[in-house]
Order: C-alpha cells, then structure tokens, then sequence
C-alpha cells in the first residue's frame, strides 16, 4: 500500500487532534471559593472558618498549605494558626473543605486589636527548567484578617458561681424557718410552765381556804 | 306519624351516605391529572481559578551588569471562575549551588517593557495589583498577564542560575 501526500496530510491532521484532545483533557485547573477570612477570636480563644480549595481540571492535583504569616504588633502575642491538612489532593472535579483555627493568646493582647496575612495553597508540580532560569508554579491565595475579642469567662464559673448562690439563699431560708418554728415552741413552753405555776398556786389557795 | 319520621330518616342517611361516598369517591373518578412539580435549587458558590502559561521563563546567557528587558510574558488565566481574582508574586533567591544573587533582581510589570523596568520581585507574597476580570457565561475564561525581566548583578560568580516564580489568584 503506498501513502500518497493526501494520505500523510490526514494523518498528521488525525495525529494532531489527538494530540490536542490530550493535552486539553488533561489540565488542571486549581480554584479557591471566593471570600475573605475574618476570624474573631476572643482573647483566651479560638475561632474557626472553612477554606475550599476546587479542582476544576481533569486530573488529580496535590498541594501543600502555607499557613499565614501574621503582621507583629508591639506589646502583644500574635494569634497562631493550624489546618485540618497541610497537604493533600483533590480528586478531579472534586472540592476540599479545609478548616482554619485561629487561636488568640491570652498574653498581653487586648480587645480590638487586629492582625492581618495571607493563606496559601500551592499546587505541587514536578515543573523543571533546561538551564538558567525561572520555574513558574501556581496556587491560590486567601487574605486572612484576625481581631481580637474579649475574653469570653468560663461557663464553668458562671455554673459554680450559681449554685453558690442558690446555697446561700436555701442556708438563709433554712436559718430563718428553723428560727420562726423553734421560737413560738420555746414560747409555748414558757407559757406552759406559767400555767402549771398558776394552776399550783391555785391548788395551794384551796387547800389551805379548805 | 311514626312512619313518615322514619322515612324521611331513612331519606336522611341515604342522601347522606350517598353525598359522602361521592366526596370520597371524587378523587377516583377524577384523578388529579397532569404533572406535579418538583422544585430544584442550587446555590453557585464564588470562586476563581488559576492557570499559567509557560511554566518557566529562560533568560539565556546574560553577561554581569547586563539587563534583559521586562517583556517576558507570562499568562495567568481563570478558566470557570466567576469573580475578578487579584494576581499575587513571590520569588526565591536565584542560585547556582551555594552561589546566589538576590531574588529583587528579577522585576515584573503588568504591561510589556522595552527596558528594564517594574517592580522588584520578593521573597513574600505581594499583590500585583493585576487583576483577572470575572468570567461570564458568555466569555467563561479570562486572563491577564505579567511580564518579567532580569539584571544580573555585577560581579556574579558564573553559573546556570535557577529560581522559583510563584503565581497565586486570590478572591
């Protein structure tokens, strides 16, 4: 069988399409949901938001998490970070909902202030580069922002404190019953040995008129 | 006497009987026809995307002092996104083994240069202030792009450089 130029020319044409229906299946496409992380945290506490990262591409992409690095304030502890994952991968066309906690030390911080960074996720890739030269990688980023709240007292306190109370208030009025109930007794007693007094000297009266 | 009483109540749980049967009835004979509707929501989330392209930059061989003008392209691009994403860079010290030169020397700007001119490239993530318009139904995929170039400081020990560009969208 001999290939004529029509031959060739389709087959390069076929080659190429296939070539093209390759690489256009196989891309990733990294995505965030969009929004900003404002976390408020009260001082003593801890805050917690959700972070999306989305695989809009055809094949399975791995990434590993920056956490962010926080502006200094003076005279205070800047607020740390942890993630449910530092690293992973997300199945092609899939999502993954990541959990971001900040917590906001109790030391030397107070109500209002306010700290602000950047949450990353890069997409790991095995790019290289013949020679000298940049290597280009890609991600997503979040702005974070963190401010600081009151301190929040412990329910338990608040709990113990209460039965405190209600001790307090059962003592008082257990006090004053057992007073108001003891009192007219030993006044009845009283009045009952008056009586048997009375009675006596009455005896006595008749006994000796008799 | 009696016996009209007890006919007209007879005629009274007859019509009776008979008016609840048909009530009941109604839906049997006539059943609802038709289609019913089921009701279906979704609720699209914000997002944006990110892909870029090349994804590596090759300068040459550049002699020390030399400067290669900012008009290296480098696309960013959101491909089914549906929000503007803001464009952010950091970079990693260019080294050659233990040999290095500071990672500022490589610049970006957002329009193509015929000189050497932008703005320094940092070790920290830093908002380009290029922005991605948001993709629509009708044009889905959008993008914008950067460009970079390079001085090579004087007195550069020779070598084959390398150095890591980071490109992040955030929305």
């Amino acid at each position: 069988m001999n290939f004529n130029r029509i031959h060739l020319i389709s087959l390069f044409f076929i080659f190429s399409l296939l070539s093209f229906l390759f690489i256009n299946l196989n891309y990733a496409q990294f995505g965030e949901v969009a929004g900003q992380l404002n976390f408020n945290a009260s001082i003593g506490g801890s805050a917690s938001l959700p972070f999306t990262l989305i695989n809009g591409g055809s094949k399975p992409l791995s990434f590993k998490i920056i956490l962010p690095t926080l502006n200094t304030i003076p005279n205070s502890t800047t607020p740390t970070f942890s993630i449910s994952q530092m690293n992973g991968t997300i199945p092609s066309g899939g999502q993954l909902t990541l959990n971001v906690t900040v917590y906001m030390p109790s030391n030397k911080n107070k109500p209002g202030m306010h700290w602000s960074g950047i949450l990353q996720a890069i997409e790991l890739s095995n790019n290289t580069i013949s020679g000298s030269g940049a290597i280009l990688q890609q991600g997503v980023a979040k702005i974070v922002g963190v401010t600081a709240l009151k301190p929040v007292g412990l329910p338990i306190i608040y709990i113990v404190l209460i039965i405190l109370a209600i001790i307090i208030i059962l003592g008082l009025l257990y006090y004053f019953i057992i007073k108001k109930v003891k009192k007219p007794k030993f006044q009845s007693k009283i009045k009952q040995s008056k009586r048997k007094r009375t009675l006596n000297s009455n005896k006595k009266s008749r006994s000796k008129t008799k | 006497m009696l016996q009209k009483k007890n006919l007209s109540l007879l005629l009274g749980i007859f019509f009776g009987v008979i008016g609840v049967m048909s009530y009941l009835s109604f839906p049997l004979i006539y059943p609802s026809s038709g289609s019913s509707n089921v009701n279906a929501n979704v609720v699209v989330s914000s997002a944006c995307f990110i892909g870029i392209s090349p994804n590596s930059i090759t300068f040459g061989n550049m002699a020390p002092t030399s400067a290669y003008d900012t008009n290296v392209l480098v696309t960013d691009t959101d491909n089914g996104g549906n929000v503007a994403a803001n464009i952010l860079l950091e970079g990693t010290t260019w080294a050659s083994g233990s040999n290095t030169f500071a990672v500022g020397q490589t610049n970006y700007n957002g329009l193509s240069q015929s000189s050497y001119l932008g703005v320094s490239l940092t070790t920290s993530l830093v908002d380009t202030a290029i922005q991605i318009p948001a993709p629509t139904v009708l044009s889905p995929s959008t993008s914008n792009t950067v460009y970079f170039g390079l001085e090579v400081p004087g007195g550069t020990t020779p070598g084959t450089y390398t150095q890591t560009i980071t490109f992040e969208n955030s929305c």
